[in-house]
């Protein structure tokens, strides 16, 4: 009885809109292909294809944890230059107690200051962007003071490297002997990190593809990454949905510091040396390369596989530019625009499909 | 002024969306000190219409005339300058600025550099005049200290200074109690003397007799007709809106065995909102609560669900002494809450209609840390049919569905947690006619299943039709109830959470 007469107008949207918003930047890793292979016909060799994945593989693994953040509403992750400078000088404070030491202290670092980040902006509902650009100057101010200005190389361990530092001058306290480390092979062990290749491939896009996988796995298999797509989407309704909002979003803050972390330690390790500066420009060209992913600004749309998309095409005009010969400045004027053109037509194509609200 | 100035002529006028057609070459005409009414079901298309109106689409086809003169209506801007005002359901105030400052937001009489303070208080005492509140409110007040109904009346005022040949109205009464309608309706009469024509978009069809000259239905894009208001009744406007002759819906008997205490609720009190309640709720029973706003029902409502904090009281669920955490502890108890607020709190519109309705067991599907979507695949498709949602794709989008099955949405959601007591706040809130009529008897049905319902609404005929007892609640307390063998009526029920009678002495 209550079968009302069908409505006959279209339900859904022409699939053309849907296809450009969802595999949008797959088709213009292709258009850049071609244009690739116009401009130098060794651009299609593997040699160069490594090349491109190897300059994007810090940037792939930091946009792996922020896509978290965005996809949970929140606009960015900011405090991830200082994450990635903090939690790798801290690597190379244990490293040498061993490799190992240093990563894993890093990647607690990196949790403790997502934890810090996520319950400020999941409990108290500070504005990310504020707090997490507090958070990096608060990070940096933090590293210079205790460095009193000055960086740490893995293999320096003279008397005064050890009254300067996070830990450095307690680990010097408990430990008398500490002097007597065999900082050589410690500190060739870390910088060989970024320097490892197995089977002719880079450890660091080993890496990237690793978190990336994680990541996708995280994002769209979890409980967790579900929960995080309905409060992304509206942080009330996830509340109101008897979901743990603040949990969730302290969570995908977490994901964020993590995996700035490990590419922190990548990082340190490709420089050499521990300092504030390691990581800079990363939390923007991220957030680029996520929107140019299709991740929505306004949360809760887009997946781990558009932000690779996302990644790789940063990568591919790089090298296509830099291919022209252009040079660094000019590149980042343009890394700038098409931050802009790819925000703006975000919020376009979102308002055209009628989805600009809540 | 002639009788039959045409003030607004609309013909053939389409606008597509991407994928829909919300206006389908709809022709519709107002004239000068008419009072028009535009009605029909959610997404019939009226806001589409109206918007087009007001300027908010360049890109509408069809031609639109105002006072003879052939119009486009491509910028709000534009549309101003042609003389539409609009009073939309929502209102634009900024909330720490004065009345007066408010009003005249953009034109604000200047001397010199500086706001010329006593030329702007002279304007708008007349424009507040206009709408008879030049007495009651200082234009000084700050806009968050004036009432909602007075909010209202102010922005009517402001879209009045204007001097509108055409004033849209759209649901202006939804927020209003019913001596405030009578003042609305008195100052709607005073606007049409002077020869404004007036749209008027209401669901809440006593208004539309009482108010409106002729009536203009829409449905599914398209116009239906357009009839003088004396020669229709309920009935034939109702058909024309959905299409199909539809009953009032009449709750029969109520659950037999309605013995068995679910929810047992003790001194329950949030400081402030919700004081000292006590009620016992029975398997299988539909307890409506009524009140005035303010009277702390939706407040309990969010209690009981641990939406709110509880400051102390005793809620004793199946047998099982219950401390109130959080909301996800008392969805796994079984006590689901539909927030009142679709938009904001029910439903996360950009997601599909899946992630919507699974969103409340995300946990309880999952394995190892794992979802596991499938699993929600029998549920999807037993709620599904059960409420007969259209589109029957669970993958579309949510914001996609009109109103009325945005809200079977809604309910499934709370649904498919299995709950035992099942707290709706006003479930049919903004639903047309035919969805409302499904609501009801799926809220019948479950409760013949043993289901229990607390159904806060302040739909009096709703309430009466389907509670089998009537909860009063004024200023945070529960003060008494109606039971069936009382008999309770709309007029009964009205009285009782007025305070104007007693609730358990009531006399005729």
């Amino acid at each position: 009885m209550s079968n009302t007469k069908q409505d006959i107008r279209k339900t859904s949207h022409n699939s053309f809109t849907l296809i450009v918003n969802k595999f949008g930047v797959f088709f213009m890793i292709l258009v850049l292909s071609v244009v690739g292979v116009l401009v130098s016909p060794s651009f299609l060799s593997s040699t160069n294809l490594l090349n491109i994945l190897n300059a994007v593989s810090y940037l792939g693994i930091v946009a792996a944890g922020i896509a978290f953040v965005i996809f949970c509403g929140q606009y960015g992750d900011l405090s991830a230059p200082m994450t990635m400078a903090t939690t790798g000088v801290i690597c190379v404070e244990f490293m040498r107690y061993g490799l190992w030491y240093g990563i894993i202290a890093a990647v607690i670092a990196g949790a403790v200051i997502g934890m810090i980040n996520g319950f400020v902006i999941g409990k108290l509902r500070v504005n990310a962007i504020i707090w997490t650009l507090a958070m990096n100057f608060i990070l940096e101010g933090l590293v210079r003071w205790s460095y009193k200005g000055t960086q740490i190389y893995p293999d320096m361990a003279t008397e005064k490297t050890y009254t300067t530092g996070f830990f450095l001058p307690i680990m010097a306290k408990l430990d008398p002997n500490i002097m007597d480390i065999d900082l050589v092979s410690r500190a060739a062990a870390f910088n060989g990190l970024a320097t490892t290749y197995p089977l002719g491939v880079p450890l660091v896009l080993y890496v990237m593809f690793g978190v990336m996988i994680t990541g996708y796995i995280i994002m769209s298999k979890t409980t967790f990454g579900n929960q995080l797509k309905v409060v992304g989407s509206s942080y009330e309704v996830g509340k109101m949905s008897g979901i743990n909002a603040t949990r969730t979003v302290m969570m995908a803050f977490m994901m964020s510091s993590i995996f700035a972390s490990i590419a922190g330690v990548f990082m340190t390790s490709l420089n050499q040396v521990g300092a504030f500066y390691i990581g800079q420009g990363y939390d923007f060209q991220a957030v680029t390369a996520i929107i140019l992913g299709g991740m929505s600004l306004s949360g809760g749309r887009g997946s781990m596989i558009g932000v690779f998309g996302g990644v790789f095409t940063l990568g591919l005009i790089s090298n296509i530019l830099t291919l022209l010969g252009i040079g660094t400045f000019t590149q980042k004027m343009i890394t700038g625009a098409i931050f802009i053109t790819v925000v703006a037509v975000n919020a376009k194509s979102l308002r055209k499909l009628g989805r600009d609200y809540a | 002024m002639g009788e039959s100035a045409i003030a607004l002529q609309m013909n053939e006028v389409s606008k597509q969306f991407p994928g829909t057609l919300a206006v389908n070459k709809v022709s519709f005409e107002v004239k000068a000190g008419e009072v028009h009414a535009l009605m029909g079901e959610n997404g019939a298309g009226k806001s589409t219409l109206m918007k087009i109106l007001a300027g908010s689409f360049a890109d509408y086809s069809g031609e639109i005339i105002i006072g003879g003169k052939p119009v486009q209506l491509h910028t709000p801007h534009m549309a101003k300058e042609e003389g539409v005002g609009m009073v939309y359901q929502e209102l634009s105030i900024a909330y720490n600025r004065s009345v007066e400052e408010n009003m005249f937001a953009g034109k604000i009489p200047t001397k010199g550099l500086f706001v010329d303070q006593a030329a702007l208080r002279k304007q708008s005492l007349e424009s507040l005049a206009k709408v008879k509140l030049e007495d009651k409110i200082d234009p000084g007040t700050e806009m968050k200290n004036i009432s909602q109904h007075e909010s209202q009346l102010i922005e009517m005022a402001k879209v009045m200074n204007d001097n509108p040949k055409i004033l849209v109205m759209d649901e202006p009464t939804s927020a209003l109690s019913s001596e405030e309608v009578q003042m609305l309706f008195e100052i709607i009469r005073e606007i049409k003397k002077e020869g404004v024509a007036i749209v008027y978009i209401s669901h809440h069809l006593p208004e539309i007799f009482e108010i409106a000259d002729r009536v203009t239905v829409l449905r599914d894009g398209k116009k239906i007709d357009t009839c003088d208001i004396k020669d229709v009744d309920n009935e034939t406007l109702v058909e024309m809106m959905i299409g199909e002759k539809i009953d009032d819906f009449v709750r029969d008997c109520p659950g037999a065995d309605c013995n068995d205490v679910i929810l047992k609720v003790e001194n329950l009190t949030h400081y402030g909102f919700v004081h000292d309640v006590s009620f016992e709720l029975y398997s299988g029973e539909i307890l409506g609560v009524v009140g005035l706003a303010g009277s702390g029902r939706t407040e309990l409502g969010r209690c009981l669900s641990g939406a709110d904090r509880v400051d102390y009281g005793r809620l004793v669920l199946d047998d099982e002494e219950i401390t109130v955490k959080g909301m996800s502890q008392m969805l796994d108890k079984g006590v689901a809450y539909l927030s009142e607020n679709r938009k904001t709190e029910g439903l996360a519109l950009r997601l599909s209609n899946r992630n919507n309705i699974l969103s409340t067991i995300i946990g309880r599907l999952s394995q190892f840390f794992f979802f596991r979507p499938k699993k929600g695949d029998p549920i999807l498709k037993e709620l599904y049919e059960k409420l007969t949602i259209y589109p029957h794709d669970p993958e579309i989008t949510t914001s996609n569905l009109s109103g009325g099955n945005q809200q079977k949405i809604l309910l499934a959601k709370w649904l498919s947690t299995k709950p035992k007591v099942l707290i709706l706040d006003e479930p049919t809130r903004g639903v047309d006619v035919g969805a409302k009529k499904l609501i009801h008897e799926t809220i019948v049905k479950l409760a013949e299943e043993g289901l229990s319902v607390i159904l806060l609404s302040s739909d009096l005929p709703e309430l009466v039709a389907l509670s089998d007892r009537v909860a009063v609640m004024r200023q945070g307390h529960l003060i008494g109830d109606l039971t069936k063998e009382d008999g309770f009526d709309e007029n009964k029920v009205l009285l009782a959470a007025n305070g104007e009678r007693g609730v358990f002495s009531v006399e005729y």
